[in-house]
């Protein structure tokens, strides 16, 4: 079945920013094989057009939508919020867009991953020599000079459609900017090459040698459309994508989480410390004070220093905040960002082996505990890992405004108290007389499943309902 | 945008200016009333029967929270569902009323809470903890509204706080259900058997009556307020846009 028409259509697109309107009433097709450039002045609304093509703003009217190969549309943004990725597209950000912790061949196989495009070691190789950064390659581009870094991050958007078969659409905001005149030149060069290809690229640019590549050159002012100037076009006969499976982005997503945190252990020190020394002070109370007190009181101080580590700000927040990385992702996996990135960037490792060292440390030679309580404190342990989710997806919800340090994050986890108090009785009851097989809302499992489901609950709300 | 006032109208609505007036008037004899014309109540059945006094304030409180809580939730899920600048203004108008009633209700609580009680918060309590933990929410979305550029996606995010508050209601009612057991057992309004004394119910009422006034007047001269300010914003905007400024 051969689909005509348009790859992407903006129809009747108004953004608006507080009482401001970005963009009025746009209307723009991206045709098959088409390079456009949007051009204007500074705030004329050319990178919220493009960004509002990659779905991450929402949308006073209108809406932006896809073709796949068997014709139908596939909704990316409307009135209702943000529905599909948009598939078969790769976006340069002006930013990096990406966590400056990743290497940069590990930045252009993520890139690539997410798209889907396998790409051999010699032919990674060879693009990134031709882009000079070979040289660079097992480099963090923290170390990386602002123009290096936009060469990788312009790279990363072109590579999938180099190697892809399928038709694809790349947007690129100021790509290139902060660079030299030879990287200028590969990049023209390289632009042409994708036009050969026959596939679309959209490019912001105040760059006259960028707008004379392009078909289109379309001018916005005030957030319109002023004057779109067409020249002649070879039109393309790549085929669109199939279909759009955004597993292996997904996939991709949880292991550059694993991946970023292995390489700098923010994340696990800065949840580690505060929870030592909770532990360190309880220990210098005096032992005696504490394992005289009852089982409610010896499993609050047991269950504190765990309790510090899961509420402390995960570092995957700034993480995805650095150089808009969390846009990138979000423009390139759509609303499955939120839900992977709270449950993944949620505090897996340290809660267990913290109680189990807050027993060690506190309880020791304290003579009310029953004797097999050590063997079913991971329970306890297990629902401060759920609570440390719930409290991983409030702290999202808070990062998603412009100035998140600017409020108080605490005020929404006040709801935490609950599931915390069920867990506390529960490692009580577990102290006193041990583990019982019964369920009920006075047994230990009961109580922390209540515990669990409550902190489940508080994680849906913070996702489910804040990614329009 | 549809703006209901313009900068050269009066500050604010006749109505609401009355309404302030009578309410705050009406609030001041109920405290009047609460604490020098409403009976006792019986010694044996409160550990600390002067301190039931505080219900004429902090029932009424509760009641004008709710409404403000109420506002809010609409506000928010008009704004989810319309962007509209209308449910916008009942977002702004409901968190900030909601949080001044909010705190009337939770330190007006813990203080009757720590005479009779011998406590001043009950993890317990299903309305003390709802009201708690929605009043926070309030604060929260006023600190959001005040700190962040006010941008749709701000708007979005704040919104959302507020419906997160109120997904979080049934989860306060199980948690709070589950914790009843440990309830000290005195509930102001099951006092008497017969129900409640004539002259208390009628300063409570009064109380309802006057912050109600209050609420009603508060929230016209809110919303006004907001639109007036959306109105200035427009203004200034165009300004921004002038030619020759810097």
């Amino acid at each position: 079945m051969t689909v005509t028409g348009p790859l992407l259509t903006a129809s009747g697109v108004t953004v608006q920013r507080g009482t401001r309107v970005v963009l009025k009433d746009i209307d723009l097709a991206i045709e098959r094989g088409e390079i456009v450039t949007l051009t204007g002045q500074n705030g004329s609304g050319k990178t919220t057009l493009l960004e509002t093509i990659a779905g991450l703003h929402s949308l006073k009217k209108g809406r932006v939508k896809a073709t796949y190969t068997n014709g139908n549309d596939i909704i990316i943004r409307d009135l209702k919020g943000r529905r599909t990725p948009a598939p078969g597209v790769s976006l340069a950000l002006q930013s990096v867009g990406a966590c400056l912790d990743e290497s940069v061949i590990e930045r252009l196989r993520t890139a690539s991953s997410v798209a889907g495009i396998k790409i051999d070691d010699e032919a990674l190789e060879t693009e990134m020599e031709k882009w000079s950064v070979l040289h660079r390659a097992n480099d963090r581009l923290a170390i990386l000079s602002n123009g290096l870094r936009k060469r990788v991050s312009v790279l990363s958007a072109l590579l999938p459609a180099m190697f892809s078969n399928h038709q694809r659409l790349i947007l690129l905001d100021e790509p290139g900017d902060g660079m030299d005149d030879e990287s200028k030149n590969i990049l023209k060069s390289s632009i042409m090459m994708m036009k050969d290809s026959g596939h679309s690229i959209v490019i912001v640019t105040h760059d006259t040698s960028m707008v004379e590549l392009s078909d289109r050159t379309v001018a916005l002012s005030n957030g319109k459309i002023t004057t779109s100037i067409q020249k002649s076009r070879k039109p393309s006969h790549v085929p669109l994508l199939d279909s759009y499976d955004d597993n292996s982005g997904i996939k991709e997503f949880c292991r550059w989480i694993v991946a970023i945190e292995r390489r700098n252990p923010v994340d696990t020190i800065q949840r580690l410390v505060p929870a030592l020394l909770a532990l360190f002070l309880i220990r210098s109370v005096g032992l005696e004070d504490i394992t005289n007190q009852n089982t409610y009181s010896l499993a609050f101080y047991l269950l504190i220093p765990a309790l510090v580590s899961v509420m402390a700000r995960p570092a995957l927040i700034d993480r995805l905040s650095e150089e808009r990385s969390g846009d990138w992702w979000r423009a390139h996996l759509g609303r499955s960002v939120r839900p992977y990135a709270t449950i993944l960037g949620g505090p897996w490792l340290l809660p267990l082996p913290l109680v189990y060292l807050s027993f060690a440390v506190i309880s020791f030679n304290a003579t009310q505990i029953d004797q097999s309580a050590q063997y079913w404190l991971w329970l306890p342990a297990l629902a401060l890992i759920d609570i440390g989710i719930a409290a991983t997806a409030i702290q999202m919800l808070v990062s998603g405004l412009e100035r998140s340090g600017a409020v108080a994050v605490s005020l929404m986890m006040i709801i935490l108290i609950w599931p915390f108090m069920m867990t506390l009785e529960a490692t009580a009851l577990l102290l006193e007389e041990g583990f019982q097989y019964n369920l009920g809302f006075d047994t230990p499992l009961g109580l922390i499943i209540l515990s669990s489901l409550i902190s489940a609950g508080v994680w849906l709300s913070a996702v489910v309902i804040p990614d329009q | 945008m549809g703006r209901s006032a313009g900068l050269g109208e009066n500050r604010y609505p006749n109505l609401a200016n009355y309404l302030v007036l009578v309410g705050g008037i009406g609030v001041a004899i109920t405290v009047f009333l609460g604490t020098f014309w409403a009976p006792d109540v019986n010694p044996s059945q409160w550990r600390a029967p002067e301190a039931y006094r505080i219900i004429f304030l902090h029932v009424p409180f509760a009641w004008t929270s709710f409404l403000a809580f109420t506002v809010l939730f609409i506000g928010s899920l008009g704004w989810y569902i319309t962007h509209s600048d209308k449910s916008w203004r009942l977002v702004q108008t409901g968190s900030d009323l909601g949080l001044l009633f909010g705190i009337g209700v939770i330190t007006s609580g813990p203080i009757w809470g720590m005479a009779e009680w011998g406590v001043p918060w009950d993890w317990a309590d299903l309305r003390l903890n709802t009201f708690g933990l929605l009043t926070a929410i309030a604060l929260f979305i006023v600190m959001a509204r005040r700190s962040q550029p006010d941008h749709d996606s701000s708007r979005d995010t704040i919104a959302s706080a507020g419906l997160f508050g109120f997904m979080l209601v049934p989860i306060t009612i199980i948690a709070t259900t589950i914790y009843q057991k440990r309830h000290p057992g005195i509930v102001v309004l099951e006092t008497e058997d017969t129900g409640l004394d004539p002259q208390i119910r009628a300063v409570m009422l009064l109380g309802f009556a006057s912050l109600t006034l209050l609420f009603i007047g508060f929230s016209i001269i809110s919303n006004h307020l907001y639109s007036l300010e959306a109105s200035a914003e427009d203004i200034l905007k165009d300004m921004d846009e002038r030619p020759g400024g810097e």
